[in-house]
């Protein structure tokens, strides 16, 4: 079996390599402990301005409630609208509530009571998320909505991320170290050696291929540890589930790798082209923007984004407890794609010029 | 004469390998002086120290009556240096190098353009050339330009003709002449010994030591064992009537340059077959396609009976390869590489360990079957490769330059192993720079401009062009060439 020596050589190159081996281990685990707590997408501390016109105990009880609330910071009550929005200009507010005169009197008559909202949106998601906080905060008039968030109870931004922090470590640690493997062999020249041996095409990329299989079933391991002890998160579902998804998502990012690595002369040119696929795959996943928020020609690209069928996975798996037949059509598509990343990725080395 | 460049006593260690060890020299002003020595005898090491781009641990030198340690920027606008590899910036034409490096110097190419004029001329015809797309021979005439242009009272060349050929190499050490004529100090070093000859005088040092400094031919006489190893006897092997590769007009063509141009020829079974050229001349081309590595645009090979267009894989099971570029994997251990190799050639699991631990005795690299291939002497690291290459006993073996930058005798040394394998009946395919190389082969063709001039044995050839050595033919018939481009 040719392939046991070739894999038997991958391992001790990688273990013999004075940084490899570190890289494995302390990167997950920096991305795992800093990055939640950092990269958040929650809004906290908006400073507010309101304007009260009504000055009725109801108007002043909503008032209350904002300022009470952990997301805003009620900052001035000016008289005027336009006091109000001066207020913006000069960046001493965030969003402007106008409480219109007689705001009480249409409750009591039980009809509806128009407010003014208006939000500085020069950071986008700030002021839109900002307005949706300030609006769950003025439903509750109506009481007779209730909402449950289901999976993520309390809306804590951390269990969103780690998911996805996951797999965006896998990304980089399986994408970018089989990308620049082969190249490198190509720079210090140990490539014409092999091409030389009647080894195959497909074992010699197997060869390659398998020990990042590894690292990723590691890099998961770590990730899953911290989730645990850092963050309190467990998959709901099953632990089994994930390795199968990893094992397959690590073959298509490796795969994707070893064909850019193929291509490239040089290691930089590996990098580069590397760094520009996993970009638009991160950008393009549903990490940090959700995909149905997307354009729609963008929600198509999505679909041939194998980072987009993992991550649903993760977080499917995760945070709702899914099982097997849930996930089913992502594993099917991502299986779809590790053939073809390997399949590729044979054909695209030659032995012979 | 005053000495221009001295070394005191220079120690310098790199963790636990001494480089040098209480080294000294001194060379007088005008003079050729050459390095001759082993790889990693600390030549490089000496010429960093001297250049002020690496400190000494113990001891002291001047260059130009300037401290290396001092006065290094005085001495950085009075020395010219050429370091082995990569003094060239191969993405920038010919001209644009020429004119970075005066730039560098706070000067210009016009300036000084009389210093380089004689060299410069042959580059001209290619100056909007990528420097990496010129030949060895051409570049190493780019490089001595770039350290020229400033007008360098000394100049420290370190192996500038390693992998030259040999034509290219005369025109080289003819260019140093010239300007030593012109009172430049040139401190050279070399693996050529009939480079070694055309110094003033040199120095022999091997691991840190400088063991002898003297004129050229009373170092060579007292060191001779190492640097001037008799020659060898080998009963010419062959058989006249079994060829094991056939060429039949093959053509490769690189665009609309043809680097191998309708060669025919054949290779006898059991035979020493060295395969000559200048740089560029395609040598290197047509061996990758007889090995599979490369696909002839147009023609007909076979090698053992298989052709090399459509049955690749079938000869790559049967032959070994040792490139030019040394291609063991530098940081696996001697073991583990002479493992790897075996496995993929299908070696049976139980017989590696023994067959392994017999050619690592036999090779004298027992002792260091733990060591990582990275820090052993170039020299035996190509005896490493020439046996890990014949270790699944191919019936043919193709090595492409295999001696580079090594000492006489280690060369010896090298071409005992090939006569071994020669006498078990392997097939041996090599191409060489050296000429006395070129006399241990059986038969010998010569390539200029992409074809066969020449191909017979070295005494016939010798005798057909009356010449004293093959150094004559191939000078003879490489003169010939009309391929600039090389």
């Amino acid at each position: 079996m040719t392939l046991r020596y070739l894999i038997e050589k991958e391992f001790r190159q990688i273990m013999r390599n004075s940084f490899l081996p570190r890289l494995i281990f302390i990167f997950p685990c920096f991305i795992m402990l800093i990055v939640p707590w950092a990269a958040t997408l929650e809004i906290e501390d908006l400073r507010i301005a309101v304007i009260d016109n009504d000055r009725s105990p109801k108007s002043r009880r909503l008032t209350h409630r904002i300022e009470n609330s952990a997301y805003f910071q009620l900052t001035r009550l000016p008289d005027s609208y336009d006091d109000g929005l001066d207020a913006i200009e000069r960046d001493r507010a965030d969003i402007l509530l106008e409480i219109p005169r007689g705001f009480e009197k249409h409750l009591v008559k039980g009809e509806e009571a128009p407010v003014l909202v208006a939000v500085n949106t020069v950071n986008g998601t700030k002021g839109m998320i900002g307005s949706s906080y300030l609006s769950q905060i003025l439903t509750p008039q109506g009481e007779d909505v209730s909402i449950r968030y289901r999976f993520n109870p309390h809306l804590d931004y951390k269990v969103f991320m780690v998911p996805a922090l996951m797999t965006m470590l896998l990304v980089m640690l399986c994408g970018f170290l089989p990308a620049l493997n082969i190249v490198s062999e190509k720079e210090i020249g140990t490539i014409e050696q092999i091409n030389v041996t009647p080894v195959s095409r497909f074992t010699f990329i197997l060869g390659k291929l398998l020990p990042y299989w590894l690292m990723g079933f590691i890099v998961l391991n770590i990730c899953i540890g911290i989730a645990r002890f850092a963050y309190g998160l467990w998959p709901v579902g099953n632990l089994l589930t994930i390795y199968l998804s990893t094992m397959i998502f690590t073959l298509v990012v490796s795969g994707l790798g070893l064909i850019i690595s193929n291509y490239s002369a040089t290691m930089q040119q590996a990098m580069f082209v590397m760094w520009f696929f996993i970009l638009i795959f991160i950008l393009l996943s549903g990490l940090f923007t959700p995909i149905s928020s997307m354009p729609q020609w963008a929600q198509y690209i999505t679909y041939i984004n194998p980072l987009r069928y993992f991550m649903e996975i993760t977080r499917m798996v995760y945070l709702k407890g899914s099982g097997i037949a849930d996930i089913l059509p992502q594993l099917g598509v991502m299986s779809g794609f590790a053939a073809t990343a390997y399949t590729l990725a044979i054909l695209s080395y030659c032995k012979q010029q | 004469m005053q000495p221009i460049v001295t070394a005191n006593h220079i120690s310098k260690r790199f963790g636990k390998v001494t480089a040098l060890d209480d080294a000294s020299v001194s060379v007088n002003r005008g003079e050729i002086f050459g390095l001759i020595g082993p790889d990693g005898a600390g030549k490089t090491t000496l010429f960093r120290i001297l250049a002020t781009l690496s400190l000494a641990d113990a001891g002291e030198a001047s260059v130009a009556g300037f401290d290396v340690v001092r006065d290094y920027r005085e001495i950085r606008r009075r020395i010219g240096y050429m370091p082995g590899r990569f003094s060239l910036y191969t993405d920038l034409s010919v001209e644009e190098n020429l004119q970075f490096f005066a730039t560098v110097f706070n000067t210009t190419v016009e300036e000084n353009y009389h210093q380089i004029r004689d060299i410069y001329v042959q580059l001209e015809p290619f100056r909007h050339r990528r420097a990496g797309a010129l030949s060895g021979g051409m570049k190493q005439k780019l490089a001595l330009c770039c350290a020229l242009i400033h007008k360098p009272e000394i100049l420290f060349l370190d192996e500038p003709t390693t992998g030259v050929d040999p034509v290219s190499r005369k025109e080289f050490w003819q260019m140093l002449r010239h300007l030593r004529e012109e009172g430049i100090t040139i401190v050279v070093s070399t693996p050529f010994m009939d480079e070694a000859r055309r110094c003033d005088r040199i120095a022999f040092i091997n691991d840190g030591h400088i063991l002898d400094t003297d004129v050229p031919e009373a170092v060579l006489l007292r060191h001779k064992d190492i640097l001037c190893p008799p020659g060898l006897q080998h009963a010419a092997t062959g058989n006249d009537s079994d060829n094991i590769i056939t060429v039949d007009n093959l053509v490769k063509r690189f665009g609309s340059f043809t680097a191998v141009d309708h060669i025919s020829f054949t290779v006898r079974r059991g035979e020493i077959f060295g395969f000559l050229g200048a740089n560029g001349a395609g040598k290197t081309t047509a061996m990758r396609i007889l090995s599979g590595l490369s696909l002839p645009s147009e023609g007909h090979a076979e090698v053992m009976g298989y052709d090399v267009t459509t049955q690749s894989e079938e000869i790559k099971r049967r032959i070994g390869y040792m490139s030019q570029r040394f291609s063991l994997y530098e940081d696996l251990k001697v073991w583990e590489n002479v493992r790897l190799f075996a496995g993929i050639y299908g070696v049976p699991e139980k017989e590696i360990a023994p067959r392994t631990e017999e050619m690592l005795r036999e090779i004298g690299l027992y002792d260091r079957r733990d060591t990582l291939v990275r820090n052993l002497p170039l020299g035996w690291k190509q005896r490493l490769a020439f046996s890990v290459a014949i270790f699944h006993r191919p019936q043919l073996v193709f090595l492409d330059e295999p001696t580079g930058g090594v000492d006489p005798a280690t060369r010896r040394q090298f071409w005992e192993l090939i006569y071994r394998a020669a006498e078990r009946g392997i097939t041996v395919f090599v191409t060489t720079h050296y000429m006395d190389e070129a006399e241990y082969c059986d038969r010998i063709s010569m390539m200029v401009d992409g074809r066969i001039r020449a191909l017979d044995s070295p005494e016939r050839l010798k005798a057909r062009f009356q010449a004293k050595d093959m150094d004559e033919v191939f000078l003879r018939l490489a003169r010939e060439a009309t391929r600039q481009s090389d």
